[in-house]
C-alpha cells in the first residue's frame, strides 16, 4: 500500500504511541492498521456469513443433521459415498448436474455470443444509442421470479408464444411439459435476461481499446471484418473469461427460474432439475442436512474446477 | 430474520458440533424404550401407527388448565381468506369461553413445514400449531409435541369419536396420541352432468374400473388439437391419485414399518397399467396438454368431463366456474372388489415444551370439538373429524359432500412414512414416464421402487 501523505509525515499522528511492547516497524504498522480500519466492516460479514458459514458447512457434510429434532451424528465420508452412489446410478443429484453442464453450455455460448453482439452494435454510433442501451439492459433489472412467471404464461400450450407460432401455421409444442423442451425453454428466457449485463461488461471493454489500433490498421488495409477477429476478439479475451467464468457460475447454481416455472422436482421427469434443487429438496425438504452439505461441496469442486479451465485456457493476456 | 435471531441460531449449530463426541457413544439406543404411557391405565390410546416411533420421554400426567393471564401463540396456514377468518372466528370464540386467555393467531405463508422447522431448530415454537403428517413423522419421536393422550383420558375424550383412519398419521407405534385432525378431505370422481347426458351415460355411483374405461370412451370427442377436443378424463402424473387405484387393486405402497416400497406388486402393476391407460388411449389427458394448470381447472374448462378431486373443488368451481353441472360420485369398484381412497388431513397439536400445557389442550379440544367442527361442515370449506357429524342435516342437503364423507370408511391417508417424499416424487415420476411411453410400466415401478428403497438404505437415521 503506498501513501504519498505518509511519506511526507514518517512518524504519521500516532507515531508516539507505543502499541506493542517489541518493536516493529511503526509506519508499516499504522498502515497495516488503517487498511483493516477500512475493511473492517466488510470482513465482519465475510467473515461471519461467508467463511464461518462455508466451515459449518464442511464440518456437516461429515454428519447426520437434523437440526432441533434429532442431534447430530458422525457419519465420516458416508455422506460423500452416497453422492458417489447417486451419481454412478442415474440418482437425483447426478440428473441435477448433468442438466446443469447441458444448461451452462447453452446458456454460455449463446449469451456471450448475444452480449458481444448487442455490445458491438451499441458501440456504433448509432441514432438513440442511450435509448437503446436502455432497453437491451431492462430484462437484466427486472426481478427474476416475475419474468419468470411471465415466462410461464408465454410458454402455456395456448400461451403467447405458440400462438404466435399458429400465425405461421406452425403448431407450437407444450414447452414446460415436454422433457425435451422445458430445459431449452429456461436456457432462452435465461439468456434474455443475462446477456444485457455482459453486454455492459463488453461495451466497457471495447472503449478500453485503443483506437489507434484500428487506424493503423485501416492503413494497413484491412477490413472490418478482419480487424474485429484480428483486434477486438482477442483484446476482449480477459473480459470474455469474466463473462463466461460469471456466466458459468451463475447457471452452475440456476434455481429461480426452474423452481417457478416447474416446481420443486424438476418436472417434466426430472429434466428442469438442477444441482441447487437438489441441494434445496434434500436440505428442506428430506431434512438431511449433512448430505445436503456434501452436495453443495461437490458443486462447488465442479464449479471452482471449471472455472480454473476457463482461466487456463481464455484468459490470455495478449499484447500488441 | 433479526440479526440475533441468526446469531442464536449459528450458537445452537455450534454448540451441537461440540456436542457430537457424545453423541456418537449413544447414537443407537433410543428405539426401545418407547410408549411409557400406553401401560398406565390412566391414558387412552388411539389406532397404534407403526410408522411413528414413540418418543423414549413425554409427559405422563394431563395439566390443569393454567389460571392467570395467558398468552397462548398459535401458528398454521390459511389457504384462502376464507379459512382465515373461520380460523379466526373460532379462537375469537376460544377467547370468549376463557376471559384469561389471548390467542395471536400467526398464520405462515408459504413453505409452513419448513418454517417450523427453523422455528423448533431455533427453540421458538407456537403453543400451539397445525402438524402435518410428514412432520409427526419428525416431531414425535423427537419428544418436540405434547402427548395428549393423558388429557383424552381426563377429559373423557375417546379417540373413536374420531374416524380412526384419520387420527392414525399423529399417533405413534402403541397409539399414544400426539395431535387430532383438525378437518380432513377425500376424493371424489367428479362428473360432468351435461356432457355425461350427451354421451348417455348415467349415474357413475356404481361402476368398475372397466365402466371407467368405456365412459372415458364415449366422452372423448377428439378434435385438431387438444385445445378443441372434449377427453373422459384428466389424471396428472400424481402419487396422491394413482395411491386410490393402488388400494383398490389390493396393493400397498409401503410395508407396515415404511421401509421397504411395495408399489411395484402385481396390483401396483395392474392399477398402473389402468391409470395410465387413459392417456395412452387419448382418452384422457394430464392437465397440461389441455393447457390447465390443475386438473379442476380442465375440468372447469369443459375439456374433460371426468376427474379427480377432493373437497377443495366445491368452492373452486362455484367462483369460477359456476355454469358447471357436476355430481360428485364414489371412485369406481377396482378388481379386487373394493373401492380405494386417499385421506389428506392435518391436525392440530401443541409444543412439549408450551409454558401452558392444560390451556394448550383446551384450545385443541375447543377446535376439534363439535362446536367448531360443524362451523368448518357448514362454510364448505373441508370435512369435519368427529364421526358424529355424518349425520349431520347439511349432508341431506349436500349429497355429493356425503360421498366424499364416506371416504373415511374406506380409504387410508396419503402419507407413507419416513420415506414419505422421496415416494411421492419417485412414484409420480415414474406415472409421467409411462404416460409420456419413456418407459414399460413395470420397469418404471421397479426402477422407482429400487430408488426408494436405497434411498431409506443410505438415509434413514440408524
Amino acid at each position: 500500500m503506498q501513501l504519498s501523505v505518509r511519506k511526507a509525515q514518517p512518524d504519521g499522528p500516532y507515531g508516539t504511541r507505543r502499541l506493542l511492547p517489541f518493536k516493529i516497524n511503526r509506519r508499516k504498522l499504522t498502515e497495516t492498521l488503517t487498511a483493516y480500519t477500512f475493511l473492517a466492516p466488510y470482513l465482519f460479514v465475510l467473515i461471519v456469513f461467508t467463511l464461518i458459514a462455508i466451515v459449518t458447512a464442511l464440518t456437516l457434510s461429515f454428519f447426520y443433521v437434523d437440526f432441533g429434532f434429532t442431534a447430530p451424528i458422525f457419519y465420516g465420508f458416508r455422506n460423500y459415498l452416497n453422492i458417489w452412489y447417486d451419481l454412478t446410478h442415474d440418482g437425483d443429484f447426478a440428473v441435477g448436474l448433468r442438466n446443469c453442464v447441458e444448461y451452462t453450455i447453452g446458456v454460455v455460448t449463446l449469451q456471450t455470443i448475444l452480449a458481444l453482439f448487442l455490445a458491438l452494435l451499441l458501440n456504433q454510433r448509432v441514432r438513440g444509442r442511450s435509448f437503446f442501451r436502455t432497453i437491451f439492459y431492462l430484462p437484466a433489472m427486472t426481478s427474476s421470479v416475475a419474468i419468470s412467471l411471465i415466462f410461464y404464461w408465454l410458454y402455456q400450450p395456448q400461451g403467447g408464444i405458440n400462438y404466435v407460432l399458429s400465425l405461421l401455421h406452425i403448431q407450437g409444442p407444450a414447452w414446460l411439459e415436454n422433457p425435451s423442451t422445458a430445459l431449452p425453454a429456461i436456457m432462452l428466457l435465461n439468456i434474455w435476461t443475462t446477456a444485457p449485463t455482459f453486454m455492459l461488461m463488453y461495451l466497457a471493454a471495447l472503449q478500453d481499446i485503443p483506437s489507434t489500433l484500428y487506424e493503423a490498421a485501416r492503413v494497413d488495409g484491412a477490413n472490418s471484418w478482419q480487424m474485429l477477429w484480428k483486434i477486438t476478439v482477442p483484446l476482449l479475451r480477459p473480459t470474455t473469461f469474466a463473462v463466461v467464468a460469471l456466466g458459468s457460475i451463475g447457471a452452475f447454481q440456476m434455481f429461480d427460474q426452474a423452481f417457478v416455472m416447474e416446481g420443486a422436482s424438476g418436472a417434466p421427469l426430472r429434466s428442469t432439475l438442477t444441482a441447487a434443487m437438489v441441494i434445496y429438496d434434500t436440505a428442506f425438504q428430506k431434512s438431511l442436512m449433512g448430505l445436503a452439505c456434501a452436495q453443495a461441496f461437490v458443486l462447488f469442486i465442479i464449479i471452482f474446477a471449471v472455472t480454473l479451465l476457463q482461466k487456463r485456457y481464455i484468459d490470455v493476456n495478449i499484447q500488441y | 430474520m433479526s440479526s440475533k435471531a441468526r446469531k442464536k441460531s449459528l450458537w445452537s449449530a455450534l454448540m451441537a458440533l461440540t456436542l457430537v463426541a457424545l453423541l456418537t457413544a449413544c447414537g443407537g439406543g433410543s428405539s426401545t424404550g418407547g410408549g411409557t404411557t400406553s401401560g398406565t391405565g390412566a391414558s387412552v390410546t388411539g389406532p397404534k401407527n407403526a410408522l411413528v416411533r414413540c418418543p423414549s420421554n413425554t409427559n405422563t400426567t394431563a395439566a390443569s388448565p393454567e389460571t392467570g393471564q395467558i398468552h397462548l401463540v398459535v401458528a398454521g396456514w390459511a389457504s384462502t381468506p376464507a379459512e382465515d377468518a373461520l380460523v379466526k372466528q373460532g379462537l375469537q370464540n376460544f377467547e370468549k369461553l376463557h376471559p384469561n386467555v389471548t390467542v395471536t393467531w400467526t398464520p405462515i405463508p408459504g413453505d409452513y413445514a419448513t418454517k417450523m422447522r427453523a422455528n423448533v431448530a431455533s427453540g421458538n415454537v407456537p403453543d400451539v400449531f397445525y402438524l402435518q403428517p410428514p412432520m409427526a413423522q419428525e416431531y414425535i419421536p423427537a419428544g418436540k409435541l405434547l402427548n395428549l393422550s393423558p388429557y383424552m383420558a381426563r377429559d373423557h375424550v375417546s379417540p373413536s369419536t374420531y374416524y380412526p383412519s384419520l387420527m392414525q398419521d399423529f399417533d405413534c407405534a402403541d397409539g399414544t396420541v400426539f395431535g387430532i385432525p383438525k378437518d380432513w378431505n377425500s376424493l371424489g370422481l367428479f362428473y360432468n352432468k351435461t356432457l355425461f347426458q350427451q354421451a348417455g351415460l348415467g349415474d357413475p355411483s356404481n361402476w368398475t374400473w372397466d365402466d371407467l374405461k368405456n365412459a372415458a370412451q364415449k366422452l372423448t370427442k377428439r378434435g385438431s388439437s387438444p385445445a378443441n377436443s372434449v377427453y373422459g378424463i384428466a389424471l396428472p402424473a400424481d402419487a396422491s391419485r394413482w395411491g386410490a387405484f393402488l388400494f383398490a387393486s389390493g396393493g400397498q405402497m409401503v410395508s407396515a414399518d415404511g421401509k421397504q416400497a411395495l408399489f411395484n406388486s402385481q396390483a401396483g402393476i395392474q392399477a398402473a397399467e389402468f391409470y395410465t391407460s387413459f392417456e395412452l388411449n387419448h382418452t384422457g389427458v394430464m392437465p397440461g396438454d389441455v393447457g390447465a394448470s390443475w386438473d379442476g381447472d380442465a375440468f372447469g374448462k369443459q375439456q374433460v368431463a371426468m376427474t379427480l378431486e377432493g373437497g377443495w373443488m366445491i368452492p373452486f368451481l362455484a367462483q369460477n366456474y359456476p355454469k358447471v353441472q357436476y355430481g360428485i360420485a364414489p371412485l369406481p369398484i377396482g378388481p379386487s372388489g373394493k373401492r380405494g381412497n386417499l385421506l389428506y388431513t392435518n391436525a392440530w397439536a401443541a409444543y412439549s415444551g408450551t409454558k401452558y400445557p392444560g390451556m394448550a389442550w383446551e384450545l385443541i379440544k375447543y377446535m376439534t370439538g363439535a362446536e367448531y367442527q360443524t362451523q368448518v361442515l357448514h362454510n364448505g370449506f373441508a370435512l369435519p373429524t368427529l364421526t358424529s357429524l355424518a349425520t349431520d342435516s347439511y349432508f341431506q342437503q349436500n349429497p355429493g359432500v356425503k360421498v366424499l364423507q364416506d371416504g373415511a370408511s374406506y380409504g387410508q391417508p396419503d402419507f407413507y412414512g419416513v420415506a414419505d417424499t422421496e415416494i411421492h416424487s419417485d412414484v409420480s415420476n415414474a406415472l409421467q414416464s409411462i404416460m409420456l411411453g419413456k418407459q414399460s410400466v413395470a420397469d418404471a415401478l421397479n426402477a422407482a421402487a429400487q430408488k426408494v428403497n436405497t434411498w431409506i438404505e443410505q438415509n434413514v437415521a440408524p
